[in-house]
């Protein structure tokens, strides 16, 4: 199989509600991306998107409807679909694209426009559960969240204030995140003030709804070479599906990101993630989520990220721990559903290169890894970049 | 990265003043779901009052929800089993959000029940009730691991419907 | 597979709806058109400083070469029927009062198109090719919709 490099990358701002189109919003990412890679759309051989429910931004085949704005005329062009895990997955399809040769260049994008579903976005959601044996029990979707964690924390025994201490790390990071929607600086008490949801989930530790856009165009190595030199290369990507019927699953781990993690460090070479991966963008959708991640990822024992994120080890200016969503992630910059996993894939290319500006994490990075996640709580997908 | 992105963020004020042109659709999406052959002998059950499962003899998972094939196993699965009306909560949650993001003033208390009868872990999504209502109540009366009774409508109110349940309640209250 | 129920009459099937609408804004170049519409009467196209085209509806970028489009120009009300369709019945299958003639009208000089309902002429003498001109509401009623641009009708 070829090498691939990530040659750019761009995002839009993330909004609550933006004027843009979807159409525009993929372009406005997708030109941002072209231009960091110094290249013109007629270098790009084919186009992969990822966009999740038709249901957001209210039109059929979404997929087809976007594609002028993410530039596939007249190209190559596919949408690939695993809900909120789409943004890690479409870089995944984009990097078989080129390393089965098919293709020199793939332009990757990721969109959302959660914004026009009235009376409110949370609403698309309730057909996510079953017709029969849930929806007529009055459901609304923060119940399955809500459900994971409580699992999670009653396992474990991980008391909340070492949850909410994920919201605050994350949204303090996004304050120097240009794109940000919902950064600042929050102690643990309001975090855990904040109104109830869905009990044990307070409005600080959910992601809101979000409109944006990201984009990051890959080359194969042939095309790369001849664009400069010291690359940010794709070294391990994994993908992995557990079953719909989530009441039948043990909901204190999440199984399928081990699995997506374990392909993803075998083609790596990676033995020992603890030491070699060096900075880490898990999906945060929710503050229980990065440390339930994290530990579906390996890189801390079941049970044990809340522990570690006590003593600093996610912290992003740490030197002995790995630096975790230095970004600000979904729940410091926002969670345009498809978009977001396609953000935390930019932050890691960004942060490798020593571009992340005010963001850029102390210690020194040659690998790093963007996990993403969704459908019905089942999917993970993990790619590895290096330098 | 550029640090000027590009985005035009709105308010709902702008929407509502006209600063900002809008167009609605309020499309008439309406479904017929068949319940298909495991689902619709499971809705059947709920009216007759019991909890219907489905046994892979190549397992041996007896499996609620019940379905027709084992998805480990790839096959049909073999016989329905009856399973009791009872079971533990696996995990719950204590809800003040409505469907469309409203706010609640007393609680939904939704929870997975592992269904004794069937395999380890095989649980259903219900709610709890007479557990309380407001936060507080119900941190003190449900644990993770209690046992708990379905609460049934009276036969003759039964349509076959999950909600045939009207909810399941801690087990070792007295009515 | 032998089904467990026996009567089709006991299937069990379930109703369900979305429960969900929609409030779209019409984006940068959307608004722009719609506030040309809505205040002036008139179309209007985008026009890309690269690939030189206009383009109706406008857009922010060309697609073509993906190129900003900043610039807008004028699109007169007289175009020609590109490709027409006579409805004789609603989506629920009832006859219409009338038939309706729909017609996707090129404008010259413009790429892309309008659609809308040409009146004012019978079903059958509608040509491919035929100049058509847009009738507007007048400027009280016109919201910044669709609706604004009333019908096209013989020119």
């Amino acid at each position: 199989m070829g090498k691939v490099a990530v040659l750019g990358a761009g995002l839009t701002k993330f909004m609550r509600r933006s004027l843009e189109t979807g159409r525009e919003l993929c372009w406005e990412a997708a030109s941002a991306a072209l231009r960091e890679a110094d290249l013109s759309l007629a270098d790009i051989d084919c186009v992969v998107m990822a966009t999740a429910p038709d249901a957001f931004d209210g039109v059929h085949m979404k997929g087809e409807y976007l594609l002028d704005g993410a530039g596939a005329k007249g190209k190559p062009y596919v949408r690939v679909y695993v809900g909120g895990g789409s943004g890690v997955f479409a870089p995944i399809a984009g990097w078989y694209h080129l390393a089965s040769g098919a293709f020199r260049t793939c332009l990757v994008v990721a969109e959302e426009k959660m914004s026009p579903t009235q009376p409110h976005p949370q609403g698309a959601f309730n057909a996510i559960y079953d017709q029969f044996t849930e929806r007529p029990l009055g459901v609304n979707l923060l119940w399955i969240f809500s459900l994971e964690q409580m699992r999670y924390m009653h396992t474990y025994n991980i008391p909340l204030e070492l949850i909410a201490r994920v919201a605050v790390k994350n949204k303090r990071n996004a304050k120097d995140h240009p794109a940000c929607q919902l950064g600042g600086e929050f102690t643990v008490e309001e975090v855990l003030g904040a109104e109830v949801m869905s009990y044990p989930v307070t409005r600080l530790m959910v992601s809101p709804v979000t409109d944006g856009a990201a984009a990051i165009v890959l080359a194969n190595e042939e095309f790369a070479k001849k664009k400069g030199k010291n690359h940010v290369w794709v070294e391990g990507v994994g993908w992995n599906l557990d079953t719909s019927y989530w009441t039948n699953r043990d909901l204190a781990y999440p199984e399928y990101v081990e699995k997506a993690a374990t392909m993803a460090y075998k083609m790596a070479g990676i033995t020992k993630p603890r030491e070699e991966i060096h900075v880490v963008e898990p999906y945060d959708p929710f503050a229980y989520k990065e440390l339930h991640h994290l530990e579906g990822l390996q890189l801390a024992d079941k049970g044990q990220a809340p522990r570690l994120l006590e003593k600093g080890y996610w912290d992003r200016d740490t030197t002995t721990g790995i630096p975790a969503t230095p970004s600000g992630g979904l729940l410091g910059v926002g969670n345009p559903i498809a978009a977001a996993g396609l953000m935390k894939v930019a932050e890691i290319f960004w942060q490798l290169q020593g571009k992340a500006g005010a963001r850029q994490i102390r210690r020194n990075a040659k690998r790093g890894l963007a996990q993403a996640w969704g459908d019905l709580m089942q999917v993970g997908t993990v790619v590895i970049l290096g330098v | 990265m550029s640090t000027a992105l590009r985005g035009t963020p709105l308010r709902e004020e702008d929407i509502r003043t006209g600063k900002a042109l809008t167009t609605e659709w309020h499309g008439k999406i309406d479904y017929t779901f068949d319940a298909g052959a495991a689902i619709g002998q499971f809705l059947h059950g709920l009216k007759d009052g019991k909890l219907l499962g489905r046994k892979c003899h190549a397992c041996g998972r007896t499996m609620i929800p019940p379905r027709m094939f084992c998805e480990r196993c790839f096959r049909r699965s073999d016989e329905w089993v009856e399973l009791k009306d009872s079971g533990r909560v696996n995990t719950f949650s204590v809800s003040f959000v409505n469907w469309d993001a409203s706010r609640r003033q007393t609680p939904q208390v939704p929870a997975v029940i592992e269904i004794d009868g069937a395999s380890q872990g095989m649980g259903i999504l219900h709610l709890l009730g007479e557990v309380g209502n407001s936060l507080a109540e119900v941190l003190e009366h449900v644990k993770v691991g209690m046992p708990v009774q379905a609460v049934w409508k009276p036969a003759e109110q039964r349509e076959g419907s999950i909600t045939d349940i009207l909810y399941f309640r801690p087990a070792a209250t007295k009515r | 597979m032998r089904e467990y129920v026996v009567k089709n009459t006991e299937l069990k099937s379930v109703p369900g709806d979305w429960g969900v609408w929609h409030r779209y804004t019409y984006g940068v170049a959307g608004e722009r058109f719609f506030r040309e519409v809505k205040d002036h009467g008139r179309l209007v196209a985008s026009v890309c400083p690269q690939c030189r085209h206009a383009v109706l509806p406008p857009s922010l970028y060309c697609e073509d070469c993906f190129a900003e489009m900043t610039e807008y120009q004028p699109v007169g009300d007289v175009g020609t029927v590109h490709s027409f369709t006579v409805l004789r019945e609603s989506l629920e299958e009832t006859a219409l009062p009338e038939p309706v003639v729909a017609a996707l009208v090129q404008f010259e000089g413009v790429k892309g198109g309008f659609l809308g309902a040409l009146k004012g002429v019978a079903p059958e003498q509608v040509r491919i090719g035929m100049r058509v001109k847009a009738v507007w509401k007048p400027p009280g009623q016109r919201q910044g919709a669709l609706s604004d641009l009333s019908h096209f009708s013989p020119a």
